[in-house]
């Protein structure tokens, strides 16, 4: 997946983010009581997240003049 | 027990021959022109939480939405046989054969835009409460307006857009678009022209997905 339109090196990162984001978050529930208990999906996640986060700081050390 | 991965509205083409999540063959149940895709699920308890079961369940999802309009379901799915499958085929039939005519020839595009900060260029040490304040206000206020004038430009070219720009007041914007098929090349270059228009801004766009964010809403009616 991915075609990342505007390349970044966190592109993999942002993508497996908009992966997760997208496969556990969304979605047809055909029952209601459906709860995922995926501790390791969530450390993913969440480092992922942080990782995200930081996306402005090092976008800006790849647009600085070479 | 049965894993299931989409809904789909084409039940006359061949399944890809890629395998399900256990290693075994996918299979369709159809009701009245539209299926469920699904592979046997020998596990009782345990959803795989490792990236690769991700990434492979994507896999399946891309192979399917090749050649038909699907709808995914959640991530860990699972039901007991195909004949519970029927039954929930036919109790929610009309509603989903609706739902995947709303998506048919689109695919989901995401964006994700962050702010600059400028911390280190305005809040020096120096700086007071006040002007803390004052200029944390005005960078939200930009990053909103930033947000609602990147939304509008994508969302102007979609089928749908769903936009979470609530998060802009920590510099960031997530959006998903609904786009047709043959706009996808035309809606990264507008992503492309955002990205050079607004410098400040570090744009990121992946895609195409699933429409997994029109699954749900496109269900509520």
């Amino acid at each position: 997946m991915t075609e990342l339109v505007t390349s970044n090196q966190l592109g993999h990162q942002v993508t497996l983010l908009d992966l997760v984001d997208r496969l556990l978050g969304k979605g047809i529930v055909i029952r209601g009581d459906i709860t995922l208990a995926l501790a390791d999906v969530d450390l993913v996640y969440i480092s992922l997240q942080a990782m995200i986060s930081s996306v402005s700081a090092i976008a800006e050390d790849q647009m600085e003049p070479t | 027990m049965i894993w299931l991965y989409a809904l789909t509205n084409d039940s006359t083409r061949p399944l890809p021959t890629l395998i399900g999540q256990d290693g075994k063959q996918l299979e369709q149940t159809r009701v009245d022109g539209i299926a469920a895709v699904w592979s046997s699920w020998m596990q009782e308890a345990a959803i795989p939480s490792d990236t690769d079961s991700l990434w492979h369940q994507q896999a399946v999802l891309e192979a399917l939405m090749e050649d038909r309009t699907l709808l995914p379901l959640r991530y860990g799915t699972v039901l007991e046989d195909a004949a519970a499958l029927t039954a929930v085929l036919m109790a929610r039939h009309d509603e989903w054969l609706t739902a995947l005519g709303r998506v048919e020839g689109c695919v989901e595009m995401a964006v994700r835009a962050t702010v600059r900060r400028c911390t280190e260029v305005c809040g020096g040490p120096g700086e007071s409460g006040t002007g803390y304040l004052t200029r944390r206000k005005r960078e939200f206020e930009q990053a909103r307006e930033l947000a609602g004038r990147i939304h509008r430009r994508l969302a102007a070219i979609s089928t749908a857009g769903e936009a979470c720009p609530g998060a802009a007041a920590d510099g960031t914007f997530t959006g998903s678009y609904l786009v047709p098929r043959g706009g996808v090349d035309h809606f990264g270059q507008t992503v492309g022209r955002l990205a050079e228009e607004a410098p400040d801004v570090a744009l990121v766009c992946t895609g195409p997905w699933p429409p997994y964010s029109f699954a749900n809403t496109a269900c509520a009616a």
